[in-house]
């Protein structure tokens, strides 16, 4: 019994693994590519306020408005994208007829201008 | 009528003063115990309001002395409002007074320590005079009248009773107060290296970006078909950026706030322009 609980377990993070894999390949393959290019933007937003937090725990957050206004610049921006993402996938077309790709684009524009403004603000 | 009226009311008013009531007490009792002592070593006595106690009481050191009394008003036993066990040292003419709590029939006890007594009744050499003081709101007469005699008796082998030292109101001494350091800002070494790993993720987005096929070659295309939008939409977006940027360094908020609703404007215009012309494209199957 002991030999099948191991093999048991080795079949669980095989079988774990394999899930991930075949998570990864079907990503890559069904995506479409615009929604790619939004997922590596928020990739790169997620690395960038990563980066801040870690900053903020070893070198203190002094002056704590400043790493406030860094770090919600990208948590806001990835928001922000994430709305992008969901209005121009070509799965939730369904639910977007009214909305052109274009205008979900300059909204995404006209938001991130607000929020690069405030935070400008709050960075003092 | 009018005499037989009047008649009636200097009768009432006679009557009314005649049996004012008077305060008084009845089942009153006093005994010294001790803590030891138990329920038959308490010496008591008992106390009758018109006759004091011929021999004075002596209250040890570590013994307390109890008084138990009904107040009364009149024959009723009634709460009285003040309800007093006063003593009163002969040679200085210092007075304490101890209240009494009392219910609402008028039952009431009161219990002195020595703990209770000031120091100059410690150090007495005479006797105290204790009187009870009874009295209330109204028109009854109050009762206040010696009752007993109290002997404080000293422990020889404590400490001699001494006065807390007299408040005086004079400069205290001087505090040194070591204020907290001001926050400092972290070394510029690792700010740097911070600074440089998030500026080194844009050319790693952007060649993300090349990779996934990101349509670099219609830049060309799309300002062929309308190039003043498109630059000028790009242009608009460069420049609110750098609105903030001013705004951060030189300018207030009410110059920042102009130029912001110009490049707005420009940006808004050029670009309902420019993504229509995305749009075209997009439509004609080329994106």
């Amino acid at each position: 019994s002991n030999a099948s609980a191991s093999l048991g377990n080795i079949r669980n993070a095989q079988d774990a693994q394999q899930i991930a894999i075949s998570l990864w390949n079907n990503y890559v393959e069904k995506t479409p590519q615009r929604t790619k290019l939004i997922d590596a933007f928020m990739a790169f937003l997620m690395v960038v306020g990563g980066l801040q937090f870690v900053y903020c725990v070893i070198a203190g957050n002094y002056p704590f408005n400043a790493f406030l206004a860094g770090f919600s610049a990208t948590v806001g921006q990835f928001v922000l994208t994430a709305s992008l993402r969901i209005q121009t996938n070509a799965d939730n077309e369904n639910d977007f007829k009214n909305l052109s790709q274009e205008r979900a684009f300059a909204d995404f524009v006209f938001g991130s201008m607000i929020l690069h403004f405030f935070c400008v603000n709050f960075i003092n | 009528m009018k005499s037989l009226v009047r008649c009636a009311l200097g009768a009432l008013l006679y009557s009314t003063v005649a049996l004012a009531a008077s305060w008084s007490f009845e089942d009153a009792s006093i005994s010294v115990s001790g803590k030891a002592a138990g329920v038959g070593g308490a010496s008591k006595e008992k106390l009758s309001p018109n006759s004091p106690l011929t021999s004075p009481l002596a209250l040890p050191a570590a013994d307390s002395l109890k008084v138990i009394l009904t107040t009364t008003e009149g024959s009723t036993g009634k709460r009285a409002h003040q309800a007093f066990l006063t003593l009163h040292e002969p040679t200085t003419g210092l007075e304490e007074s101890f209240p009494f709590s009392v219910k609402e029939n008028g039952k009431g006890k009161v219990e002195v320590t020595q703990k209770d007594l000031p120091f100059q009744f410690l150090t007495s050499t005479q006797p105290l005079k204790a009187s009870l003081v009874i009295a209330s709101f109204g028109s009854s007469t109050p009762y206040n009248q010696h009752a007993f005699d109290l002997s404080i008796e000293t422990d020889a082998a404590a400490a001699p009773a001494v006065p807390s030292p007299p408040e005086r109101y004079t400069s205290q001494p001087e505090i040194r107060h070591m204020f907290k350091a001001d926050p400092r800002s972290p070394p510029a070494v690792i700010s740097l290296v911070f600074t440089l790993a998030v500026l080194a993720a844009l050319p790693a987005l952007l060649g993300a970006w090349l990779l996934l096929g990101a349509n670099l070659d219609h830049i060309g295309k799309a300002f062929n078909a309308s190039p003043v939008a498109h630059g000028l939409f790009f242009g608009s977006i460069i420049a609110m950026e750098g609105v903030f940027f001013l705004y951060y360094t030189v300018w207030n908020l009410f110059q920042a706030l102009p130029a912001v609703l110009a490049v707005g404007v420009v940006g808004y215009v050029s670009g309902s322009r420019a993504l229509t012309e995305v749009q075209d494209r997009r439509l004609a199957g080329e994106r």
